[in-house]
């Protein structure tokens, strides 16, 4: 079942336009990470879906049911969604387990309810704790149980994570992962870290100025990315030139058949992930390196191609040359050749 | 972006009180203006006479005189209480902030009856060495000596602020690059006291300016006296009106100057975060002349009215002096001052929320329009609304509603300020959240933000009542006929001379104010915790 679909979502601010043409359904139970430079409108979406918002054109459904489109506006508190900011906002003047009832129907007893929660998230006993009491990583906690508490459709995390500091971020994530999944939750959470994205994901939405640039699972934003900006959002990419050959793509570092018919002599840019181009030091070689970065366990080598291209290379650290050396380079294409129109307009592969 | 949360349209019952609430503060100076205005030529003339051009004078004198003097007082009392090692620094602090709390016209009080032709000093020195007269106290030297012993903590109070967050660091520099610590404080400490300074020195000058307790029972006839003389005597309505005018002109020009300073001269420690106590100056053979410079200070502004008003309650009490004549007034101020309290909170609700949840244009000017009260002092309001009700409400005049409107037009700034901090720091996505758990707007209202706000509105509320108490000339102007405050009962005592039935009334005063004011220090130290 779907649990969310937003189609043709349209929002401005004045005269800016935050959001053009949003399209996307969520699964039951699954997660989407909606991942973008800060400013694309990832949070604005999150806000229109929570009903903070109004779209200006297009409609929002929850589990079926249309909250927002023409004439439509069910206000956020009929919606059934739940969400946790950045700053978790907990209502300081009520304790924990207050602040989970709170959600809940008036009058009924909610001491199972908030027990069930205090015990999903692994805050049992702190029932009269005030937020203030709480640190960083609880009060996180809490507000994930206070917005699980009344059995949302669907749960939209605003960048949950980056409040806390480096070492607690991954920790806490695998925690919060866990329980989400525990609860079986459909989630949404906005977040500008790529590596977040990809962790907590079953699929990635990845948002530019406004527009989606493409939905996938990570492995497929990775490998096969429909634009660019995702190409280079997403991990490490150059781009050299290609050429068109009786079926091929030909490049300065090696050749790759293409999936499609393009015309001889088309010219298209070609992404090269640091991971897939090779280095071998040789005095007749083409390429000269120019820069070498210690990374740990790996050197990423910057290298000059004789066309005036600078690509990447990443080696193992076994593999130390330095710089002004003259080297062979090639490409490896084996995890599929990605390709774009010359112009930059327009996804091809 | 709109991250501002919520729709930008206000609902119909915030924004319809707020233009209310507006609308009747903008009403008293709208009537006056009008009233100057339809005068035509003649106002001009007024302007020009030699006499108001007297006045004008000697207002000008004693703002200036008042500003100096406290900056000179406050300067080296601030660093003092900041940064050296002078014995009890804390009890120091604490004791030369506290003339804030004594009206103007409890220190005109004290300063007569200590002071004047029969106070404590001429019948002590007079049984002593036979003097029948002492230099004269009455006019421009008692006027600045009132007015600054309880107008100087403000430029104390923002220098003292200043003072703390400066970044040592950069004093450090300066230690480094070779300047000596008096270089230093010249060329860099002082510069960056400067915008505290000023900010300080406009509201005393305002305070200064708007002043009518100290100057009236002193005799110094500046725009405020002189303004209640003209109402008094001739009942010459447009002279008053114009003299009213010219000294919200002055007391705009101050506001404004005050607006600018805290705007433009902010100055930012270099790192953000990391804050350091300050080195402390030894003061070693030098704290002898300072701890003289603040018992000094202290025993003027704080000892003497608290002396004084002592001395006079031993001698009214032995002359069978009845304390009862008290007790009345005393209900009557706790009352209205409680009415006021409850009328300008309650005023200043909508006004803060549309001010905060849905910025604008129109929000920014309703905002605004609360200044009013900073702008106009309490003469001018309470005689433009005794025009006002004489001419087309007389249901209204001389009743209770008048003047606790009165009030409220006065102190709504007050209630606005710390109310609008208390909601600031709600967070709207407290709000969204609640909204999001499927509670309605106004039960978010009910569950989340009221109870949020409470402490924001308990302590305007209590500054209202705090200001509401020590008013003495609306209080004056506008009082029902028989309802006597403990303001106007000390006023009017010692304006006759009557020292000893003026210093019961002082005494309960400041009695009845210190609990709001404890109140209000409590939460600030809460706060600060």
């Amino acid at each position: 079942m779907i649990a969310v679909r937003c189609s043709d979502l349209t929002k401005d601010f004045g005269r800016t336009r935050a959001l053009y043409d949003i399209n996307l359904e969520v699964e039951e139970g699954s997660f989407l990470a909606l991942l973008g430079p800060s400013g694309c409108g990832k949070t604005t979406l999150l806000r229109l879906i929570a009903g903070f918002e109004a779209p200006d054109q297009g409609a929002i459904e929850v589990a079926g049911r249309t909250v927002a489109g023409p004439g439509v506006f069910v206000p956020p508190e009929k919606r059934q969604t739940g969400i946790v900011f950045q700053d978790y906002a907990l209502f300081p003047h009520l304790d924990v387990s207050r602040n989970i009832a709170f959600g809940l129907p008036k009058g009924a007893n909610h001491q199972n309810r908030i027990a069930e929660m205090l015990s999903l998230v692994g805050l049992k006993g702190y029932e009269r704790r005030m937020p203030h009491q709480l640190s960083g990583g609880e009060q996180q906690r809490v507000a994930l149980a206070r917005a699980l508490a009344p059995h949302p459709t669907v749960l939209l995390l605003d960048e949950p994570f980056s409040n806390l500091d480096a070492d607690l971020r991954s920790r806490i994530r695998a925690e919060v992962k866990g329980i989400l999944a525990c609860a079986g939750a459909t989630v949404i959470f906005v977040t500008h870290d790529q590596e977040e994205a990809l962790y907590m994901g079953d699929r990635v939405g990845v948002m530019n100025a406004g527009r989606m640039e493409q939905i996938d699972t990570p492995e497929a934003i990775f490998y096969r990315p429909a634009s660019p900006f995702v190409a280079q959002f997403i991990g490490v990419a150059d781009f050299i030139q290609g050429v068109v050959q009786n079926g091929d793509v030909v490049t300065e570092v090696g050749r790759a058949p293409l999936d499609r018919k393009l015309p001889p002599g088309e010219k298209v840019r070609v992404m090269l992930r640091p991971g897939a181009v090779d280095i071998v030091p040789a005095a007749d070689g083409d390429g000269v390196i120019t820069e070498r970065i210690f990374q740990g366990s790996e050197y990423l080598y910057r290298v000059q191609l004789p066309s005036g291209a600078s690509i990447r290379s990443l080696q193992q650290y076994s593999c130390c040359y330095p710089a002004n050396t003259r080297v062979r380079v090639t490409a490896r294409f084996d995890s599929g050749l990605v390709y774009f129109s010359s112009n930059g307009a327009g996804p091809k592969g | 972006m709109g991250r501002g949360g919520q729709s930008s349209r206000p609902p119909v019952v915030i924004w319809l009180p707020a233009a209310v609430v507006a609308l009747a503060i903008s009403l008293p100076i709208a009537y006056l203006a009008l009233r100057a205005s339809g005068a035509g030529g003649e106002v001009w003339d007024l302007f020009f006479r030699t006499r108001t051009l007297a006045i004008l004078g000697r207002t000008v004198a004693l703002v200036v005189a008042v500003t100096a003097v406290s900056a000179a007082i406050s300067l080296p009392l601030a660093w003092l209480t900041t940064r050296t090692d002078l014995p009890w620094r804390k009890t120091w602090s604490v004791l030369t902030a506290l003339p804030l709390v004594v009206p103007s016209y409890v220190l005109g009080f004290a300063v007569v009856a200590a002071l004047g032709p029969r106070g404590v000093l001429q019948q002590a020195l007079g049984s002593l060495f036979g003097l029948e007269r002492l230099p004269e106290i009455y006019g421009f030297p008692g006027a600045l000596l009132a007015i600054t012993a309880v107008a100087y903590p403000y430029i104390l109070l923002t220098v003292q602020a200043s003072l703390r967050g400066l970044d040592p660091c950069v004093e450090e520099v300066s230690r480094s690059l070779g300047h000596g610590q008096w270089d230093t404080f010249r060329r860099v400490v002082l510069p960056q006291l400067r915008p505290a300074l000023a900010a300080g020195s406009l509201l005393v000058a305002l305070y200064a300016l708007r002043d009518f307790g100290a100057v009236s029972l002193l005799r110094y006839e500046t725009f405020t006296w002189a303004i209640y003389l003209q109402y008094q005597t001739s009942f010459d309505r447009m002279l008053a009106a114009a003299l009213s005018l010219v000294l919200v002109a002055i007391a705009i020009v101050i506001l404004i100057a005050e607006a600018r300073t805290r705007g433009g001269g902010r100055y930012h420690r270099s790192a953000a975060g990391v804050s350091r106590t300050p080195a402390i100056s030894c003061l070693g053979r030098w704290r002898w002349p300072a701890l003289a410079f603040c018992s000094l200070v202290v025993l003027f502004a704080l000892a003497m009215p608290v002396g004084v008003i002592g001395y006079w309650m031993v001698r009214g009490v032995a002359a069978g002096e009845s304390l009862q004549a008290a007790w009345m007034p005393a209900l009557n101020s706790a009352y209205v001052s409680a009415l006021a309290a409850a009328a300008t909170a309650l005023a200043a609700v909508p006004v803060v929320f549309m001010d905060v949840r849905f910025p604008g244009l129109i929000s920014r000017l309703l905002e605004r329009a609360t200044y009013i009260g900073f702008a106009l002092p309490g003469i001018v309001i309470a005689l433009a609304l005794v025009f006002f009700g004489a001419n087309y409400a007389l249901f209204l005049y001389q009743t209770l509603g008048m003047l606790v409107f009165a009030y409220a037009v006065l102190f709504l700034p007050q209630a606005v300020g710390p109310m609008r901090a208390s909601l600031l720091q709600v967070s709207p996505r407290l709000e969204e959240v609640a909204r999001s758990l499927g509670r309605s707007p106004a039960r978010v209202l009910a569950a989340v933000t009221l109870p949020l706000l409470r402490p924001g509105i308990l302590a305007g509320a209590a500054l209202v009542f705090l200001t509401t108490m020590k008013e003495l000339p609306a209080t004056l102007l506008l009082s029902p006929i028989g309802f006597k405050t403990l303001a106007v009962s000390i006023w009017s005592t010692t304006s006759e001379a009557f020292f000893a039935r003026a210093a019961f009334p002082a005494l309960l005063l400041i009695l009845l104010s210190s609990v709001p004011m404890a109140f209000l220090v409590n939460r600030e130290r809460k706060g600060r915790s």
